[in-house]
């Protein structure tokens, strides 16, 4: 693989990620729409978000079962997600290539992402 | 919600253009303009700076401006630079670093206005970056054109200060990693730019988990951020192509120095 082919993979997995996360929430927000929302949200007043809205799990079960915010709340979880599939991504394209300086690197970062995404920091 | 959402779409343009995250516009506009409490514009920022950088990028990365290399090795210093900002946020009065960082930003404005219209000359390869085969090329008016990378440790040093901000501040922390490439590693100006952009997003993300669970991250009020910010993020990487680098010196500098007096401001109001 050249560089040139590590570029367009790691721009078609960037590209491909935003557009999932745009198309799921725009479907969210077409549903939103349709089923009215309620009256208007005050947002001047912070009450954090029900639990089905803050864990991944929950968004996922509440989007399955068609609630509008849970496919926004989806498609936001999805947005979030793009880099650090993108890290993923390139430690596999490195390793395929046996680029092993560059897998250790990549593999570093990974791992310090998944340790702050555990750890809540 | 056309407000947030067009005031999304200048966020994701001056960042795509910048290599900033867009915060700063983000912020003011939800807190100030229209009231939403300040842990929701938190939440929304963050979701500002992942869709800058992942839209942009795509665009930045497949068009050979995005240095990978350097992206992935300068990464290593910020995502710890900003796990360990945020276990010192507690020991550290966050007031005084802001005033600080704020004093920093608004020299490098400075700085950037003067020698304004110039982009870095081609420098002499350094031998670390050469092992490390940062060297690169990227496309200008011109044709391809190559460049070398200078002081990889100074760089990742100033990285570090820079994820360690980040961490400690709760901001992005993009006009560092930009000064650091461009000031400290002579990297070209684009080249900069957009690779800065490219990192913020994994920054970004590593802290998201937190605030998602906090409850900071609503539908409503992200999904016209969301989809603002990648629009403008595609038409700024549209622009930034042909953009001259004079120009966007210019932007970035009048950035920084707004940045930097936000966070002078904040800092000795005791708002940290």
């Amino acid at each position: 693989m050249t560089d040139k082919r590590l570029e367009l993979l790691i721009g078609a997995t960037l590209r491909i990620g935003v557009i999932a996360a745009a198309v799921l929430a725009a479907v969210g927000g077409g549903f939103l729409l349709f089923s009215g929302v309620p009256s208007k949200p005050d947002f001047g007043r912070f009450l954090g978000e029900p639990a089905y809205l803050t864990t991944v799990a929950g968004i996922f079960r509440s989007a399955f079962s068609g609630n509008a915010r849970g496919i926004i709340q989806l498609g936001l979880v999805v947005l979030i997600s793009v880099p650090i599939v993108r890290v993923a991504v390139s430690l596999a394209a490195f390793a395929f290539r046996k680029d092993w300086l560059y897998s250790a690197v990549t593999a570093v970062v990974l791992a310090l992402l998944v340790v702050s995404l555990a750890t809540g920091r | 919600m056309a407000i947030v959402a067009a005031g999304s779409i200048g966020a994701g343009l001056l960042g795509s253009l910048t290599g900033l995250g867009g915060g700063i516009i983000v912020i003011p506009l939800l807190t100030l303009a229209l009231g939403v409490d300040i842990r929701y514009a938190i939440g929304a920022s963050l979701v500002s700076v992942i869709a800058t950088s992942s839209g942009a990028a795509a665009a930045y990365v497949r068009e050979g401006f995005v240095n990978i290399r350097i992206g992935m090795f300068l990464e290593v210093a910020t995502v710890s630079g900003a796990l360990l900002g945020a276990f010192a946020a507690a020991y550290i009065p966050a007031s005084a670093i802001a005033v600080v960082f704020g004093l920093v930003l608004l020299y490098s404005a400075y700085v950037g206005i003067r020698g304004y219209g110039a982009d870095n000359p081609v420098v002499a390869p350094d031998n670390l970056a050469t092992r490390l085969r940062m060297n690169g090329a990227y496309p200008s008016a011109g044709g391809v054109r190559l460049y070398n990378v200078r002081s990889v440790v100074p760089g990742m040093g100033l990285m570090a200060f820079a994820g360690i901000l980040s961490g400690l501040l709760g901001i992005g922390s993009g006009a560092l990693k930009v000064i650091a490439m461009d000031r400290i590693m002579k990297i070209p100006f684009k080249v900069s730019t957009t690779t800065s952009n490219f990192m913020i997003g994994v920054t970004a993300a590593a802290g998201a988990g937190v605030y998602l669970n906090r409850g900071y991250v609503d539908p409503v009020v992200d999904l016209p951020v969301m989809l603002g910010v990648l629009a403008g993020s595609l038409v700024g990487s549209r622009i930034l192509t042909k953009a001259r680098t004079g120009a966007l010196r210019v932007i970035f500098a009048i950035v920084i120095a707004l940045v930097g007096m936000e966070m002078m401001y904040k800092g000795l109001s005791g708002r940290f």
